[in-house]
Protein backbone atom coordinates (compact mmCIF):
# COMPACT_ATOMS: atom_id res chain seq x y z
CA UNK A 1 0.00 0.00 0.00
CA UNK A 2 1.34 3.21 -0.65
CA UNK A 3 0.11 6.64 0.29
CA UNK A 4 0.51 9.46 -2.08
CA UNK A 5 -0.07 13.26 -1.62
CA UNK A 6 -1.76 15.27 -4.37
CA UNK A 7 -2.35 19.54 -3.83
CA UNK A 8 -5.08 21.00 -5.38
CA UNK A 9 -4.75 24.71 -6.14
CA UNK A 10 -6.74 27.27 -7.91
CA UNK A 11 -8.27 30.75 -7.54
CA UNK A 12 -10.31 31.70 -4.41
CA UNK A 13 -14.14 30.07 -5.40
CA UNK A 14 -12.85 27.51 -7.51
CA UNK A 15 -13.61 24.88 -5.75
CA UNK A 16 -11.16 23.72 -4.08
CA UNK A 17 -12.41 23.31 -0.68
CA UNK A 18 -15.41 21.89 -2.09
CA UNK A 19 -13.43 19.15 -4.29
CA UNK A 20 -11.71 17.86 -1.44
CA UNK A 21 -14.96 17.48 0.82
CA UNK A 22 -16.89 15.55 -2.18
CA UNK A 23 -13.73 13.35 -2.14
CA UNK A 24 -12.62 12.58 1.17
CA UNK A 25 -13.40 9.90 3.53
CA UNK A 26 -12.99 11.19 6.64
CA UNK A 27 -14.50 14.94 7.96
CA UNK A 28 -11.68 16.91 5.97
CA UNK A 29 -9.98 19.57 7.54
CA UNK A 30 -10.85 23.30 6.69
CA UNK A 31 -9.30 26.48 7.76
CA UNK A 32 -11.51 29.09 6.13
CA UNK A 33 -12.16 32.05 8.19
CA UNK A 34 -14.39 35.23 7.41
CA UNK A 35 -13.60 36.76 3.82
CA UNK A 36 -12.82 40.75 3.53
CA UNK A 37 -12.48 41.02 0.08
CA UNK A 38 -15.29 42.44 -1.73
CA UNK A 39 -13.96 42.27 -4.81
CA UNK A 40 -14.07 38.11 -4.12
CA UNK A 41 -17.71 38.05 -3.65
CA UNK A 42 -17.18 34.97 -1.18
CA UNK A 43 -18.49 34.53 2.66
CA UNK A 44 -15.53 32.33 3.90
CA UNK A 45 -11.80 31.77 2.46
CA UNK A 46 -8.76 29.09 3.38
CA UNK A 47 -5.93 30.86 4.59
CA UNK A 48 -4.08 28.10 6.24
CA UNK A 49 -5.15 24.54 3.99
CA UNK A 50 -7.33 22.11 3.43
CA UNK A 51 -6.77 18.37 4.07
CA UNK A 52 -9.18 15.00 3.07
CA UNK A 53 -8.18 11.20 2.65
CA UNK A 54 -8.91 8.95 -0.32
CA UNK A 55 -8.81 5.46 -0.24
CA UNK A 56 -8.20 3.72 -4.03
CA UNK A 57 -9.71 0.28 -5.18
CA UNK A 58 -5.88 -0.41 -5.00
CA UNK A 59 -5.34 -0.30 -1.17
CA UNK A 60 -3.53 3.28 -2.19
CA UNK A 61 -4.24 6.19 0.31
CA UNK A 62 -4.52 9.67 -1.51
CA UNK A 63 -3.78 12.68 0.93
CA UNK A 64 -5.09 15.67 -0.91
CA UNK A 65 -4.08 18.88 0.42
CA UNK A 66 -6.09 22.43 -0.71
CA UNK A 67 -3.83 25.95 -0.87
CA UNK A 68 -5.39 28.98 -0.38
CA UNK A 69 -6.22 30.86 -3.85
CA UNK A 70 -4.79 34.12 -3.14
CA UNK A 71 -1.65 35.07 -4.68
CA UNK A 72 -0.26 36.66 -1.48
CA UNK A 73 -0.46 33.15 0.28
CA UNK A 74 2.27 31.94 -2.22
CA UNK A 75 4.17 31.11 0.93
CA UNK A 76 1.79 27.84 1.54
CA UNK A 77 1.85 27.37 -2.00
CA UNK A 78 5.40 26.50 -1.92
CA UNK A 79 5.19 24.40 1.14
CA UNK A 80 2.33 22.87 0.24
CA UNK A 81 3.75 21.36 -3.03
CA UNK A 82 7.28 19.85 -1.00
CA UNK A 83 6.44 16.21 -1.49
CA UNK A 84 3.30 15.60 -3.63
CA UNK A 85 3.05 13.66 -6.12
CA UNK A 86 0.82 16.08 -8.82
CA UNK A 87 -1.11 18.91 -8.76
CA UNK A 88 -4.36 19.30 -9.77
CA UNK A 89 -5.32 23.19 -10.76
CA UNK A 90 -9.46 24.35 -10.77
CA UNK A 91 -10.36 27.09 -12.52
CA UNK A 92 -13.58 29.19 -12.66
CA UNK A 93 -14.81 29.88 -15.84
CA UNK A 94 -17.04 32.49 -14.32
CA UNK A 95 -14.61 34.83 -13.54
CA UNK A 96 -13.62 37.86 -15.52
CA UNK A 97 -10.66 36.33 -16.99
CA UNK A 98 -9.96 32.62 -16.26
CA UNK A 99 -7.53 32.40 -18.71
CA UNK A 100 -4.93 34.87 -16.76
CA UNK A 101 -5.99 33.02 -13.92
CA UNK A 102 -4.82 29.88 -14.98
CA UNK A 103 -2.05 31.22 -15.99
CA UNK A 104 -1.45 32.61 -12.24
CA UNK A 105 -0.54 29.00 -11.53
CA UNK A 106 0.59 27.49 -14.19
CA UNK A 107 3.04 29.95 -13.34
CA UNK A 108 3.28 29.93 -9.49
CA UNK A 109 3.97 26.32 -9.32
CA UNK A 110 6.37 26.36 -12.81
CA UNK A 111 9.36 24.34 -10.76
CA UNK A 112 6.87 22.04 -9.45
CA UNK A 113 5.11 21.14 -12.78
CA UNK A 114 8.47 21.23 -14.24
CA UNK A 115 8.96 17.67 -12.38
CA UNK A 116 5.23 16.81 -11.61
CA UNK A 117 2.66 15.63 -13.56
CA UNK A 118 -0.91 18.00 -13.70
CA UNK A 119 -4.53 17.99 -14.31
CA UNK A 120 -7.01 20.74 -14.81
CA UNK A 121 -10.30 21.20 -13.94
CA UNK A 122 -12.70 23.87 -15.45
CA UNK A 123 -15.91 24.32 -13.41
CA UNK A 124 -19.09 26.18 -14.43
CA UNK A 125 -18.53 25.63 -18.46
CA UNK A 126 -22.33 24.95 -18.18
CA UNK A 127 -23.27 28.24 -17.03
CA UNK A 128 -20.24 30.26 -18.58
CA UNK A 129 -18.95 28.38 -21.89
CA UNK A 130 -16.62 31.03 -23.17
CA UNK A 131 -13.79 30.58 -22.86
CA UNK A 132 -13.84 26.87 -24.23
CA UNK A 133 -11.85 24.15 -23.56
CA UNK A 134 -10.12 24.84 -26.87
CA UNK A 135 -9.06 28.42 -25.90
CA UNK A 136 -7.37 27.09 -22.30
CA UNK A 137 -5.75 23.95 -24.83
CA UNK A 138 -4.47 26.54 -26.74
CA UNK A 139 -2.71 28.53 -24.10
CA UNK A 140 -1.32 25.56 -22.71
CA UNK A 141 0.00 24.77 -26.24
CA UNK A 142 1.91 27.92 -26.64
CA UNK A 143 3.40 27.14 -23.28
CA UNK A 144 4.41 23.97 -24.22
CA UNK A 145 2.51 22.39 -21.27
CA UNK A 146 0.59 19.54 -22.31
CA UNK A 147 -1.44 18.97 -19.26
CA UNK A 148 -4.61 17.07 -19.28
CA UNK A 149 -7.61 19.62 -19.04
CA UNK A 150 -11.26 18.87 -18.33
CA UNK A 151 -14.77 20.23 -17.33
CA UNK A 152 -15.65 19.26 -14.02
CA UNK A 153 -18.35 20.66 -11.13
CA UNK A 154 -16.47 19.95 -8.18
CA UNK A 155 -19.59 18.93 -5.92
CA UNK A 156 -20.00 15.80 -8.07
CA UNK A 157 -17.79 13.37 -6.84
CA UNK A 158 -17.12 11.35 -9.61
CA UNK A 159 -15.89 14.22 -11.52
CA UNK A 160 -13.21 14.86 -9.01
CA UNK A 161 -12.30 11.41 -8.78
CA UNK A 162 -11.64 11.63 -12.52
CA UNK A 163 -9.60 14.32 -11.94
CA UNK A 164 -7.71 12.33 -9.32
CA UNK A 165 -7.51 9.10 -11.77
CA UNK A 166 -6.18 11.29 -14.48
CA UNK A 167 -3.20 12.49 -12.35
CA UNK A 168 -2.52 8.99 -11.35
CA UNK A 169 -2.77 7.49 -15.12
CA UNK A 170 0.10 10.08 -16.11
CA UNK A 171 2.05 8.75 -13.05
CA UNK A 172 2.03 4.97 -13.98
CA UNK A 173 3.25 6.18 -17.92
CA UNK A 174 5.89 8.23 -16.81
CA UNK A 175 6.39 4.53 -14.23
CA UNK A 176 5.82 2.46 -16.76
CA UNK A 177 7.80 4.97 -19.43
CA UNK A 178 11.22 5.03 -17.36
CA UNK B 1 14.60 54.34 17.97
CA UNK B 2 12.50 53.78 15.02
CA UNK B 3 8.57 53.36 15.33
CA UNK B 4 7.17 53.08 11.63
CA UNK B 5 3.26 53.07 11.78
CA UNK B 6 1.22 52.71 9.12
CA UNK B 7 -2.43 51.83 8.67
CA UNK B 8 -4.45 51.27 4.99
CA UNK B 9 -6.44 54.04 3.92
CA UNK B 10 -8.77 51.75 2.33
CA UNK B 11 -10.34 51.34 5.90
CA UNK B 12 -11.44 55.31 5.54
CA UNK B 13 -13.12 54.30 2.19
CA UNK B 14 -10.78 57.29 1.18
CA UNK B 15 -7.92 58.75 -0.01
CA UNK B 16 -5.93 62.18 -0.06
CA UNK B 17 -2.73 63.54 -0.48
CA UNK B 18 0.49 62.78 1.10
CA UNK B 19 0.86 65.26 3.89
CA UNK B 20 3.91 66.31 6.46
CA UNK B 21 2.75 66.31 9.80
CA UNK B 22 4.36 67.11 13.22
CA UNK B 23 2.61 66.48 16.30
CA UNK B 24 3.38 64.98 19.75
CA UNK B 25 2.67 61.74 21.27
CA UNK B 26 0.29 62.34 23.86
CA UNK B 27 1.92 61.32 27.21
CA UNK B 28 -0.14 58.18 29.16
CA UNK B 29 0.92 57.02 32.15
CA UNK B 30 0.80 53.36 31.75
CA UNK B 31 -0.75 52.61 34.81
CA UNK B 32 -3.69 55.01 34.28
CA UNK B 33 -6.13 53.59 32.32
CA UNK B 34 -7.45 56.55 29.24
CA UNK B 35 -10.72 57.11 28.91
CA UNK B 36 -12.47 54.07 27.89
CA UNK B 37 -14.69 55.13 24.31
CA UNK B 38 -15.10 51.21 23.67
CA UNK B 39 -18.62 51.89 24.69
CA UNK B 40 -19.41 55.16 23.15
CA UNK B 41 -17.97 53.82 20.18
CA UNK B 42 -19.87 50.76 20.37
CA UNK B 43 -23.83 52.77 20.10
CA UNK B 44 -22.36 55.96 18.43
CA UNK B 45 -19.80 54.80 15.80
CA UNK B 46 -20.35 51.40 14.28
CA UNK B 47 -18.17 49.69 11.99
CA UNK B 48 -18.80 51.62 8.32
CA UNK B 49 -19.47 48.90 5.99
CA UNK B 50 -21.05 51.37 3.18
CA UNK B 51 -18.17 53.53 2.04
CA UNK B 52 -20.16 56.29 1.29
CA UNK B 53 -20.57 56.91 5.14
CA UNK B 54 -17.23 56.28 5.39
CA UNK B 55 -16.21 59.31 3.09
CA UNK B 56 -18.52 61.80 4.88
CA UNK B 57 -17.14 60.81 7.92
CA UNK B 58 -13.82 61.20 6.48
CA UNK B 59 -14.69 65.10 6.44
CA UNK B 60 -15.24 65.41 9.82
CA UNK B 61 -12.69 66.71 12.26
CA UNK B 62 -11.36 64.14 14.44
CA UNK B 63 -13.19 64.11 17.62
CA UNK B 64 -11.48 62.15 19.99
CA UNK B 65 -7.77 62.88 19.31
CA UNK B 66 -6.40 66.45 18.86
CA UNK B 67 -3.29 65.79 17.65
CA UNK B 68 -4.68 64.50 14.05
CA UNK B 69 -2.70 61.10 14.43
CA UNK B 70 -4.59 59.66 11.92
CA UNK B 71 -4.98 61.99 8.86
CA UNK B 72 -5.73 60.33 5.66
CA UNK B 73 -2.97 60.37 2.91
CA UNK B 74 -1.75 58.25 0.26
CA UNK B 75 -2.97 53.88 0.00
CA UNK B 76 -0.92 52.58 2.94
CA UNK B 77 -0.25 55.57 5.29
CA UNK B 78 3.14 55.20 7.14
CA UNK B 79 4.47 57.53 9.26
CA UNK B 80 8.16 57.38 11.36
CA UNK B 81 8.49 58.20 15.15
CA UNK B 82 11.96 59.23 15.83
CA UNK B 83 12.59 59.04 19.41
CA UNK B 84 16.41 60.48 20.77
CA UNK B 85 17.70 58.24 22.84
CA UNK B 86 19.19 59.73 26.29
CA UNK B 87 22.46 58.10 27.83
CA UNK B 88 21.08 58.00 31.13
CA UNK B 89 17.23 56.98 31.03
CA UNK B 90 15.44 56.64 34.59
CA UNK B 91 12.16 55.67 32.40
CA UNK B 92 12.32 54.72 29.11
CA UNK B 93 8.65 55.21 28.46
CA UNK B 94 8.71 58.66 29.68
CA UNK B 95 11.60 59.99 26.89
CA UNK B 96 9.18 58.09 24.42
CA UNK B 97 5.86 59.99 25.32
CA UNK B 98 7.96 63.40 25.39
CA UNK B 99 10.63 63.27 22.61
CA UNK B 100 8.11 62.08 19.81
CA UNK B 101 8.23 63.38 16.26
CA UNK B 102 5.98 61.80 13.51
CA UNK B 103 7.43 62.03 10.25
CA UNK B 104 5.83 60.42 6.99
CA UNK B 105 8.19 57.81 5.36
CA UNK B 106 7.92 56.63 1.93
CA UNK B 107 5.19 53.89 1.81
CA UNK B 108 6.02 50.42 1.37
CA UNK B 109 6.79 49.10 -1.79
CA UNK B 110 3.50 48.00 -2.90
CA UNK B 111 2.66 44.15 -3.83
CA UNK B 112 1.16 42.92 -6.24
CA UNK B 113 -2.20 41.97 -4.74
CA UNK B 114 -2.30 46.06 -3.54
CA UNK B 115 -5.64 46.43 -5.21
CA UNK B 116 -7.76 44.42 -3.30
CA UNK B 117 -7.31 46.15 -0.20
CA UNK B 118 -9.81 48.58 -1.75
CA UNK B 119 -12.84 46.23 -1.88
CA UNK B 120 -12.38 45.21 1.86
CA UNK B 121 -15.25 44.79 4.38
CA UNK B 122 -13.54 46.37 7.47
CA UNK B 123 -14.26 49.98 7.29
CA UNK B 124 -13.45 52.02 10.63
CA UNK B 125 -14.38 55.39 11.32
CA UNK B 126 -11.31 57.97 11.86
CA UNK B 127 -12.34 57.54 15.78
CA UNK B 128 -12.05 53.99 16.10
CA UNK B 129 -8.81 53.61 14.69
CA UNK B 130 -7.25 56.62 16.41
CA UNK B 131 -8.16 55.19 19.74
CA UNK B 132 -7.28 51.42 18.34
CA UNK B 133 -3.82 53.21 17.66
CA UNK B 134 -3.76 54.44 21.30
CA UNK B 135 -4.33 50.70 22.56
CA UNK B 136 -1.00 49.51 20.15
CA UNK B 137 0.59 52.55 21.41
CA UNK B 138 0.26 51.53 24.79
CA UNK B 139 1.22 48.22 24.49
CA UNK B 140 4.44 48.86 22.94
CA UNK B 141 4.93 50.94 26.14
CA UNK B 142 3.80 48.09 28.80
CA UNK B 143 6.19 45.76 26.87
CA UNK B 144 9.50 46.53 26.81
CA UNK B 145 10.61 43.96 24.64
CA UNK B 146 7.55 44.31 21.85
CA UNK B 147 8.85 46.00 17.99
CA UNK B 148 5.54 44.99 16.67
CA UNK B 149 2.28 44.54 17.41
CA UNK B 150 0.01 44.93 14.41
CA UNK B 151 -4.20 44.11 13.59
CA UNK B 152 -5.18 42.67 10.63
CA UNK B 153 -7.92 40.70 9.08
CA UNK B 154 -8.05 36.73 9.86
CA UNK B 155 -7.81 36.37 5.96
CA UNK B 156 -4.46 38.37 6.54
CA UNK B 157 -4.58 42.00 5.46
CA UNK B 158 -2.78 44.18 7.68
CA UNK B 159 -5.13 47.22 9.47
CA UNK B 160 -3.32 49.12 11.51
CA UNK B 161 0.44 48.52 12.99
CA UNK B 162 3.19 50.03 15.08
CA UNK B 163 6.94 48.37 14.25
CA UNK B 164 10.17 49.03 15.56
CA UNK B 165 11.89 47.20 13.01
CA UNK B 166 11.93 46.96 9.34
CA UNK B 167 9.74 43.80 9.54
CA UNK B 168 7.42 42.95 6.15
CA UNK B 169 3.83 43.85 7.33
CA UNK B 170 1.96 42.22 5.00
CA UNK B 171 4.20 39.03 5.07
CA UNK B 172 3.23 38.89 8.59
CA UNK B 173 0.33 39.33 8.61
CA UNK B 174 -0.61 37.05 5.94
CA UNK B 175 1.24 34.26 6.79
CA UNK B 176 -0.43 34.74 10.97
CA UNK B 177 -3.39 34.55 9.56
CA UNK B 178 -2.41 31.24 7.83
CA UNK B 179 -0.75 30.48 11.30
CA UNK B 180 -3.78 31.06 13.83
CA UNK B 181 -6.62 29.35 11.39
CA UNK B 182 -3.86 26.76 11.58
CA UNK B 183 -3.85 26.59 15.07
CA UNK B 184 -7.43 26.78 15.28
CA UNK B 185 -8.33 23.93 13.74
CA UNK B 186 -5.25 21.93 14.95
CA UNK B 187 -7.10 22.64 18.83
CA UNK B 188 -10.25 21.60 17.15
CA UNK B 189 -9.04 18.19 16.00
CA UNK B 190 -7.14 17.87 18.96
CA UNK B 191 -10.73 17.78 20.96
CA UNK B 192 -9.30 21.16 22.53
CA UNK B 193 -12.15 23.96 22.90
CA UNK B 194 -11.39 27.92 22.01
CA UNK B 195 -7.71 28.31 20.78
CA UNK B 196 -6.66 31.64 22.79
CA UNK B 197 -3.28 31.98 21.35
CA UNK B 198 -0.91 31.02 18.73
CA UNK B 199 2.48 30.93 20.05
CA UNK B 200 5.84 31.13 18.34
CA UNK B 201 8.88 30.95 20.82
CA UNK B 202 12.36 31.62 19.09
CA UNK B 203 16.15 31.71 20.10
CA UNK B 204 15.40 35.76 20.86
CA UNK B 205 12.00 36.40 20.38
CA UNK B 206 8.24 35.24 20.30
CA UNK B 207 5.86 35.76 18.18
CA UNK B 208 2.35 35.45 19.49
CA UNK B 209 -1.25 36.00 17.20
CA UNK B 210 -4.60 35.85 19.09
CA UNK B 211 -8.08 36.74 17.94
CA UNK B 212 -9.96 40.06 18.33
CA UNK B 213 -13.16 39.17 17.13
CA UNK B 214 -14.66 37.30 14.07
CA UNK B 215 -12.88 39.06 11.47
CA UNK B 216 -9.71 40.51 12.85
CA UNK B 217 -6.64 39.56 14.83
CA UNK B 218 -3.69 40.63 16.76
CA UNK B 219 0.16 39.57 16.36
CA UNK B 220 2.58 40.48 18.82
CA UNK B 221 5.97 40.70 18.46
CA UNK B 222 8.68 40.55 21.20
CA UNK B 223 12.18 40.07 22.35
CA UNK B 224 12.96 38.20 25.15
CA UNK B 225 12.67 41.06 27.23
CA UNK B 226 9.51 40.64 27.70
CA UNK B 227 8.15 37.27 29.48
CA UNK B 228 5.52 35.48 28.07
CA UNK B 229 2.88 35.69 30.87
CA UNK B 230 3.52 39.36 30.35
CA UNK B 231 3.02 39.52 26.62
CA UNK B 232 0.48 37.11 26.72
CA UNK B 233 -1.89 39.19 29.34
CA UNK B 234 -1.12 42.37 27.82
CA UNK B 235 -1.46 40.58 24.30
CA UNK B 236 -5.09 39.27 25.52
CA UNK B 237 -5.90 42.55 27.23
CA UNK B 238 -5.32 44.31 24.66
CA UNK B 239 -7.01 42.44 21.98
CA UNK B 240 -10.39 42.74 24.04
CA UNK B 241 -9.78 46.78 24.18
CA UNK B 242 -9.27 45.93 20.65
CA UNK B 243 -12.27 43.95 20.76
CA UNK B 244 -15.22 47.09 22.08
CA UNK B 245 -13.41 49.66 20.02
CA UNK B 246 -13.79 47.61 16.73
CA UNK B 247 -17.10 46.21 17.09
N1 LIG C 1 -23.40 26.56 -9.36
C1 LIG C 1 -22.19 25.98 -9.27
N2 LIG C 1 -21.51 26.13 -8.14
C2 LIG C 1 -20.31 25.56 -8.04
C3 LIG C 1 -19.73 24.84 -9.11
N3 LIG C 1 -18.51 24.42 -8.71
C4 LIG C 1 -18.33 24.89 -7.47
N4 LIG C 1 -19.42 25.57 -7.04
C5 LIG C 1 -19.60 26.24 -5.74
O1 LIG C 1 -18.57 27.19 -5.63
C6 LIG C 1 -18.10 27.28 -4.29
C7 LIG C 1 -16.62 26.97 -4.23
O2 LIG C 1 -16.16 27.27 -2.94
P1 LIG C 1 -14.87 26.64 -2.29
O3 LIG C 1 -14.86 25.18 -2.48
O4 LIG C 1 -14.79 27.16 -0.91
O5 LIG C 1 -13.75 27.29 -3.19
P2 LIG C 1 -12.18 27.44 -2.89
O6 LIG C 1 -11.96 28.87 -2.58
O7 LIG C 1 -11.51 27.05 -4.18
O8 LIG C 1 -11.83 26.53 -1.77
C8 LIG C 1 -18.92 26.26 -3.51
O9 LIG C 1 -19.97 26.94 -2.87
C9 LIG C 1 -19.42 25.31 -4.58
O10 LIG C 1 -20.63 24.70 -4.21
C10 LIG C 1 -20.49 24.69 -10.31
O11 LIG C 1 -20.06 24.08 -11.28
N5 LIG C 1 -21.70 25.29 -10.33
MG1 LIG D 1 -10.94 26.97 -0.02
Amino acid sequence: MNEYKILFTGTMGAGKTTAIGSVSEAAPIVTDVANTDLSLGKERTTVGLDFGLLTLASGDRIRLFGTPGQQRFDFLWKILAKSAIGLIILVDNSRSDPLADLVVYLDGFAEDLSVLPCAIGIGRLDTHPVPTLEDYIDILANRNQLVPIMSVDVRRREDVVLLIDTLLAQLEANTFGA
Amino acid sequence: MKIKKGKLAAFFGFKSQNQEESTEQKSLPVTDKPIDFGEDIHTEQPAVIDSAIADSKATEPVAINSENLLEPSTEIEEKTVEVEEKATVADPLEVEATNTEFKMATPEPTMDYEHEEEHLIVNYSKEQLAVSEEKLEEFMRVCPGAYGVLISTVDGHELLYLVKRDIPVHKISTMNSSLLALGESIARESSQKLCQFVILENSDGRVVSLRINDILMLTCISSKDTNLGMLLSVGRNTAGDLMKILS
